[in-house]
């Protein structure tokens, strides 16, 4: 359970998250949409523990992050940041190990999670291929390898909370169903999940409860359907959307036809 | 939960290379010791070698009579000794450069650390008394390691917060401001010359050719602790150096107290590199062309890479500096001539290669 209560959060001079509450119970996706630089990532960070808050607390499992070490918070949450990189070429399966760093284990039951996390993810075939030459979808999945690693926590622990931020840039439609899939089952199995993304239906399709954010300000944070109804979307994206929550079964969500690029 | 077929352990291969090349390394080591006592102007037999070793514990009052005794004692025997923990000093600080500053191509020499240190050394020569007075006369032999240290630390230092105000630390800037600190270094050197005396002077020209050849018990005794304290603080930082390379974000993700091993990697990579430019002078690229041909063989992994550095470096330099005294014999060519002749295209060649890669 991820647990933010009354969290603000500075850049320089600038106010970015305004006294921001908002709970991820175990089990559930949260999914936080918004437009650019309305502090999507920033809360992310701040959940994770990357920065420093200017006023509030976040708990993860009830324990204040700010009261921890870095290796206590690697044990209550893992993070999948947006564009990882890395310029030395290690081994796939040496990459997905550095998720189980926080743990104390022998190697055997380390290989044995970072094998299950490479096949979450359907890379484990590549499991001995240098990083350096695997292409930009990829070594997306191979980090979204290390987050699962990281995730399965140990004996003894509760699930960890998982923090996407922004998973499906790089990946083609078929990839981003799977990196979902490995979102959603994540949560089925126990943890608190928040994902930061930019497609709206994917929001609507994934999420349990979905966040819109606006200038550090929430607009609101419901189920889907409520969350993301065409009023609310204007006001956080200043442009009007078609939402249709029946089509084929799913939703689509995109901006009103008129809006968008029309062929001469 | 793993496929059937699926009961091979990861990277078998890799862990089969590790071993030959640590076996090879570690045979490698004490046969490069003895060709190092056993070469030079007067050779020393293999067999005679051991003898020659045992006299001043056998005979002391025969050493001053035994050339080849004296010569060991006296000369070679340091010679060996400061070469190779310079050697290893430089790479693993080298290695460990590369790591906090996440770019193979960061080396304390081109990164301008070893000239911070040899201004600061440099400094400490012309404008401090060789001895001190008193109680703290024990502590002179110190003074000028003391300030290689100090000049080692601030450049390091100063690098670091130059180099984090990106997301990744970008090989231009680290390099630019390599050139500016080893531009501002060359004038201080320069300006202390001016004022130097003749002793001051023949000390000070030292530092531009490096050498081992001023190797003495004296400062074999202070590369020593040295090397033990940078070995305790760095080896440990294996898997926190690897999860570094990712970046400092994600190594917290990973529960890597990123401050506290940037700062015991800084102090590491001062004291080793500071430590050997105050007893050798600036000896280049050993610790770029060490850790670069190790990766090509261990991977980029640091738990392998760190100890491989040690050995690799220490036994380079010994092996650069048996042949700088012995190939054009009797000139002896300084070894950082020697390994800057190599370092230097190997260098180039490195930058060729990564400008090939996506």
């Amino acid at each position: 359970m991820i647990d933010a209560r009354g969290v603000s959060v500075d850049r320089g001079l600038r106010r970015v998250l305004h006294e921001l509450s908002v709970q991820v119970r175990d089990g559930e996706v949260l999914a936080v949409v918004g437009p650019n630089g309305a502090g999507k990532s920033t809360l992310l960070a701040a959940l994770a523990g990357d920065l420093p808050i200017r006023s509030g607390q976040v708990l993860v499992h009830e324990h204040r992050l700010d009261s921890l070490s870095a290796s206590a918070i690697a044990r209550l949450r893992a993070v999948l940041p947006q564009t990882p990189t890395l310029a030395f070429d290690y081994l796939v399966h040496e990459v997905v190990a550095l998720g189980r760093l926080p743990f104390d284990e022998a190697s055997v039951e380390r290989e044995a999670q970072v094998r299950a996390a490479l096949h979450a993810v359907d890379m484990h075939r590549a499991a001995e291929r240098p990083y350096l030459t695997l292409s930009g979808g990829e070594r997306q999945r191979v980090h979204l390898a290390r987050a699962l690693a990281q995730a399965a926590g140990a004996d003894g622990l509760a699930p960890l909370a998982v923090l996407f931020d922004e998973p499906l840039g790089n990946l083609d439609p078929a990839q981003q169903v799977g990196v979902l899939q490995v979102v959603r089952r994540v949560a089925d199995r126990g943890a608190a999940v928040l994902i930061v993304l930019h497609d709206l239906t994917w929001a609507a399709r994934l999420a349990d409860r979905v966040l819109v954010l606006r200038d550090g300000h929430p607009l609101a944070c419901a189920p889907p359907r409520e969350a993301l109804e065409a009023v609310v979307l204007e006001a956080a994206f200043d442009v009007p959307f078609d939402c249709d929550w029946a089509h084929g079964g799913g939703s689509v969500l995109l901006p009103r036809t008129g809006f968008t690029p029309q062929r001469a | 939960m793993t496929a059937a077929g699926d009961t091979l352990r990861f990277g078998k291969t890799g862990r089969a290379r590790r071993r030959v090349l640590f076996l090879a390394l570690s045979g490698m080591a004490p046969l490069a010791v003895i060709a190092a006592l056993c070469a030079g102007a007067l050779p020393i037999a293999p067999t005679q070698l051991v003898r020659a070793l045992a006299t001043p514990m056998i005979s002391p009052a025969d050493i001053a009579g035994d050339p080849s005794a004296h010569i060991l004692w006296a000369l070679r025997l340091p010679r060996a000794l400061l070469a190779f923990a310079a050697g290893a000093l430089l790479a693993l600080g080298g290695c460990c450069a590369q790591g906090v500053f996440r770019n193979p191509l960061a080396d304390p020499g081109l990164l301008g650390i070893s000239s911070g240190a040899s201004v600061a050394a440099a400094t400490a020569i012309v404008l401090l008394p060789t001895s001190l007075p008193g109680t703290l006369a024990l502590l002179s032999p110190w003074l000028v390691p003391g300030a290689a240290f100090a000049g080692a630390m601030t450049v390091t230092t100063l690098l670091f917060h130059l180099s984090r105000h990106s997301e990744r630390p970008r090989v231009q800037t680290l390099l630019l401001s390599g050139i500016a600190v080893n531009a501002l270094c060359f004038a201080a050197v320069g300006a202390l010359i001016t004022i130097a005396n003749d002793a001051q002077l023949r000390t000070l020209s030292f530092w531009t050719l490096g050498s081992v050849a001023g190797a003495t018990w004296t400062s074999v005794g202070i590369l020593v602790p040295i090397c033990a304290i940078a070995l305790v603080l760095l080896l440990p930082q294996a898997r926190a150096l690897d999860a570094l390379l990712l970046g400092e974000r994600e190594a917290r993700h990973v529960g890597i107290d990123v401050p506290r091993v940037v700062r015991r990697c800084t102090v590491g990579i001062a004291l080793g590199v500071g430590g050997t430019v105050a007893l050798t002078g600036l000896i280049g690229f050993v610790g770029l062309i060490v850790p670069h041909l190790l990766r090509s063989v261990l991977g980029p992994g640091h738990r392998a890479l760190l100890p491989g550095s040690v050995l690799g470096g220490g036994l380079l330099l010994l092996l650069a500096d048996t042949a700088s005294r012995t190939v054009v014999a009797p000139i002896e060519v300084p070894v950082g001539v020697l390994t800057a002749t190599i370092g230097g295209p190997l260098f180039l060649a490195l930058l060729q290669s990564r400008r090939e890669q996506p």
